[in-house]
């Protein structure tokens, strides 16, 4: 096990150099000088332009601008915020605990949608019950989260009155704190909720179908025990992996989510920054979500070489 | 194929409404019943009614001639970024499978670099850096669209290549492109059109999200992303500025996700054994 860890982690290192070197491209991307494009239309002199652009270091060759940027970033210096004028690391620091609120309450909705409606969906194969769940699986796949967000809000934010329709509690665990997770929490879940239904449903079916269920039925165990002690086991391994992609999903998903509601957390920070072209806070933001994606994915591989010894071994 | 595909209610549902949205997008600007544009005023936020069916915005345009016109402009998203994303996606894959070695390795790596970002978010970061605009929507989703593809085709190619077809006609003194454009690709292509498929209606949505957040289309422009974005500041007085936009997205792209899904099961092979 120590040996396909190291392996692993050795594995997420290119793939962490190469994040790097795409994120800090990213403003070499900026058709036209980034500079200028970055202080926008105010009236600005020669003098700013190259203060700024000796502050970004973009005065130095390409590669000596990426090792240095490389080098404060790895020492958690990821410039200043051009709008906010404050650290880039700072401001993800402290939109980041609202953005992973939102993304893990989403998963457990997901979860606690995709499974009922998989593990049904497969015993119940070609049933009516199987085509209803797979109806609304597709339905859902089909739904664009913000206009998911947006039915939410204007059935129970505004005609029922049972949510707020936007906003934040700092109190997590307490009645409100709870009530304003409920619609941002769903919005986000439900349309990765269905893509998991799918996948729990294709994996049960495969697993129901193996030989060892059918000897398990002929020894006479009871449907329930077959379900969840032999064939929930072994289909639940390849959704483990779908998991942790619906994770990173997730994180992704929030962007828009946290608009819609006005969550305060890194996807509307990366809006705001988008808006007011602030290219330092949004090379960080991309960027720490990039490494989140991939140290979530990281570890659902070392979960997956856990729970099936044979991969260990390829 | 063809009597497999329409057998399925699903896949036939799927194709007359794909059909239809086409048939919209090209006729939909000469029937709708009013200019997209131009603002009316004294009409604004008008319920349906039997002079604006699905009602008005906030400018008192029709919503239903908005709706119409942009059922176009996210065709138009859905094909030129999935294009973009699997003609680039498509080359390499096939380039890396074929010829191995370090550019391989190159490639392969460099697309694993890319799935390591959250593919809305690097839509995002893309569309923030060519500026705001549909063309440049339609790029970012294209440039996200390219690892899968990259993957998919590399994936076949790798099989493929190893038949001993191509060995034969290596044999005979095809080059290396002839061998690659007309002898393996076109063996590729199954699993692609399912993926090109579902990724139209993919392209919709995260284009009309990109819209949303101000990223894509720009105002006045009839698009829906924009619309649904626009209508939310009118919820709680006029719910069919957004919602309409919405259904005619949520419509569109479970027409191509139905599809997709009755393509697969045609086209994959290894459904179709275990079909029998």
């Amino acid at each position: 096990m120590l040996r396909y860890i190291a392996k692993r982690v050795l594995a997420v290192i290119p793939v962490l150099l190469g994040i790097s070197i795409i994120t800090f491209l990213l403003m070499h991307f900026i058709p036209g000088d980034p500079v200028r494009v970055m202080l926008g239309k105010q009236a600005i002199t020669e003098e700013v332009i190259e203060r700024v652009r000796h502050e970004l270091r973009l005065d130095q060759p390409l590669y000596l601008q990426y090792f240095s940027w490389l080098y404060y970033a790895l020492q958690g210096n990821l410039g200043r915020s051009f709008q906010m004028n404050m650290p880039v690391l700072y401001l993800v620091a402290d939109h980041f605990a609202v953005t992973l609120r939102l993304a893990l309450f989403g998963l457990l909705v997901s979860m606690l949608i995709a499974m009922p409606l998989g593990i049904v969906s497969a015993v119940k194969k070609d049933s009516a019950i199987d085509y209803v769940s797979r109806v609304i699986s597709t339905l859902g796949i089909s739904l664009p989260p913000f206009f998911t967000g947006i039915v939410l809000i204007l059935i129970f934010a505004l005609y029922l009155r049972w949510f707020p329709s936007m906003g934040v509690s700092t109190e997590l665990f307490s009645i409100d704190g709870l009530r304003t997770m409920v619609l941002p929490s769903f919005a986000l879940g439900f349309s990765s909720a269905t893509m998991v239904a799918r996948m729990v449903r294709a994996t049960m079916v495969e697993v129901l179908e193996q030989d060892y269920i059918r000897t398990a039925r002929s020894k006479g165990l009871k449907e329930r025990v077959i379900i969840y002690r032999h064939a929930l086991k072994n289909a639940m391994i390849p959704v483990t992996t779908v998991i942790g992609m619906t994770l990173g999903y997730l994180l992704g998903g929030s962007v828009i989510i946290e608009t819609i509601f006005a969550w305060p957390g890194l996807g509307m920070l990366m809006v705001n920054a988008v808006m007011k072209r602030d290219y330092p806070l949004i090379q960080g933001i991309v960027l720490f979500f990039a490494l989140m994606f991939t140290l979530t994915n990281l570890v659902i591989d070392l979960i997956y070489g856990f729970l099936d010894p044979r991969i260990r071994y390829r | 194929m063809v009597k497999d595909f329409i057998k399925s209610k699903a896949s036939l549902l799927g194709l007359i409404i794909t059909f239809s949205f086409v048939i919209v997008a090209l006729v939909g600007p000469s029937v709708a019943p009013y200019d997209p544009i131009e603002m009316d005023m004294v009409n604004r936020l008008q319920p349906p009614s039997q002079a604006h069916l699905l009602g008005t915005d906030e400018f008192g345009r029709d919503i239903l001639s908005r709706i119409l016109w942009g059922a176009q402009i996210s065709i138009q998203l859905g094909l030129i970024a999935v294009s973009i994303g699997a003609s680039v996606g498509i080359v390499l894959g096939l380039i890396a499978g074929y010829l191995r070695s370090y550019v391989e390795a190159f490639v392969m790596r460099v697309m694993d670099i890319l799935f390591a970002f959250p593919y809305f978010v690097l839509a995002i970061a893309i569309a923030a850096v060519l500026g705001p605009s549909l063309r440049n929507a339609m790029i970012a989703i294209g440039v996200v669209c390219i690892p899968t593809y990259a993957r998919l085709t590399w994936s076949q190619v790798l099989s493929i290549r190893e038949r001993t077809y191509v060995e034969a006609i290596r044999a005979l003194g095809a080059n290396d492109l002839r061998i690659m454009l007309l002898h393996i690709l076109p063996n590729c292509l199954a699993p692609l059109i399912v993926e090109v498929t579902l990724d139209i209606g993919w392209a919709i949505i995260e284009g009309a999200g990109l819209s949303f957040l101000g990223l894509g289309a720009q105002v006045p422009t009839p698009e829906w992303g924009l619309m649904i974005s626009t209508g939310r500041n009118y919820l709680a007085v006029a719910p069919w500025v957004a919602t309409f936009p919405g259904i005619a997205i949520a419509t569109v792209v479970l027409a191509f996700n139905l599809m997709g899904d009755g393509l697969r099961d045609v086209l994959d092979p290894r459904i179709r054994t275990a079909r029998g």
